[in-house]
């Protein structure tokens, strides 16, 4: 989560927003955020169906697999990568996507 | 309600196949150096990973290459004399230093909240001062921390300049026991190497 | 009556599957089925004492990065 808010600048260049979300409660990623002195929001969804439709809460695990996706302004699915943010590969795709290199 | 909760367990039940889509992430062009490659070049100095030139301490120091679970793009490490986890020197440079901010007076107080998170030593700022770092205005602060349960202390020193637009730094930590002295000549080998290390190419975040 | 409409509205969360998730042309990342597939909205809560709402914040506005983490307290 450092290295999204490290780049948060140049997500601002991008157009682009960053959240993170996983099946914690409000408190405890409060607890998280201040330690790390994150900016940008972190959601909890508890239930954990947001997770369901990202696909990634298989079987019966409580928590959420780490993958990384990126929804464009209008609402479409471009980009999606499992294990921790490759927060390079992020930025170049950003770079693509809002100048329009990139298209449905 | 219920209604609802079939209808959300049904999208979610034919989704799950979907989820599991074969396929290899596709490498993408995010200038990863090859810390493999080390040049010697004939001016005695070392390139690395064809992106970091800087003039090499002399043995016994050993170049570590840092890897995708290190902190550090790549350091040097010395076996000092005595018990390997207690006595020794270390030093990296590090492209994304613990911390956020883009300037470095804050980022050094971010950075200083986590450097020694995984130790028990308490650290004190014995001196802090303004240096010419990467042919600009850096910040060096002088550290010391002890951990009397363990017997040893910790003496350090972290350089902060700046890559483009970002902070990076090149920090040296020597840990000896507690009654040991530690032996500065490690921390001006370390001054050195710091004067010395030029990029060869602009990063990543500069060309983006 | 209840059933009738349980029975509807499964028919119509059936049909809807491919329309929500038509697969993208040429991904070749893991969940590349997910790529082209048009978001669902949601609002949750956030750490920031605030909701989070998909489509207030974000839709039609920014693009969104959301990383998934298993827990807090734990590398991302």
């Amino acid at each position: 989560m450092e290295g999204h808010q490290r780049n948060l600048y140049l997500y601002e260049r991008f157009n682009a927003r960053v959240a993170g979300v996983s099946r914690d409660d409000v408190t405890t990623l409060k607890y998280w955020a201040d330690d790390l002195g994150l900016t940008f929001p972190l959601l909890s969804n508890v239930s954990g169906w947001l997770g369901i439709i990202f696909d990634v809460l298989p079987g019966n695990q409580p928590v959420f697999d780490r993958r990384t996706v990126i929804i464009d302004k209008n609402g479409i699915v471009r980009y999606v990568r499992d294990g921790s943010p490759d927060y390079k590969d992020i930025l170049l795709f950003l770079k693509k996507l809002n100048s329009g290199e990139i298209t449905p | 309600m219920r209604i609802t909760y079939v209808a959300i367990s049904l999208v979610a039940a034919l989704l799950l196949p979907f989820g599991q889509a074969a396929g290899q992430a596709q490498k993408s062009d995010t200038h990863e150096h090859d810390s493999a490659a080390i040049v010697r070049n004939a001016d005695g100095t070392i390139t690395y990973g064809g992106e970091y030139r800087f003039v090499p301490p002399p043995s016994p120091w050993e170049l570590i290459p840092g890897n995708e679970s290190s902190r550090f793009v790549f350091g040097f490490y010395r076996k000092d004399p005595g018990k390997v986890q207690l006595e020794s020197t270390f030093f990296a440079y590090d492209e994304e230093p613990y911390g956020y901010s883009l300037n470095i007076e804050d980022r050094s107080r971010e950075f200083l909240k986590r450097f020694f998170w995984d130790s028990f030593v308490k650290v004190t700022v014995l001196e802090k001062k303004k240096v010419s770092v990467l042919g600009a205005e850096g910040l060096a602060l002088t550290l010391e921390g002890k951990d009397p349960v363990a017997g040893q202390k910790v003496r350090s020193k972290v350089i902060f300049g700046k890559r483009g637009a970002r902070v990076v730094a090149f920090y040296i930590r020597q840990w000896r026991l507690i009654d040991n002295n530690y032996d500065l000549s490690a921390f001006e080998t370390f001054d050195r190497f710091v004067a010395s290390l030029r990029f060869v190419h602009k990063s990543f975040y500069e060309e983006l | 009556m209840m059933g009738n409409k349980i029975i509807s509205l499964t028919f119509a969360a059936l049909l809807a599957v491919p329309l929500l998730f038509a697969a993208g042309a040429d991904a070749a990342e893991s969940g590349s089925s997910l790529v082209g597939s048009r978001m669902t909205n949601f609002s949750l809560a956030s750490n920031q004492g605030r909701l989070v709402s998909y489509g207030q914040d974000y839709y039609g506005k920014h693009h969104l990065i959301i990383t998934f983490f298993p827990a807090a307290f734990t590398p991302v």
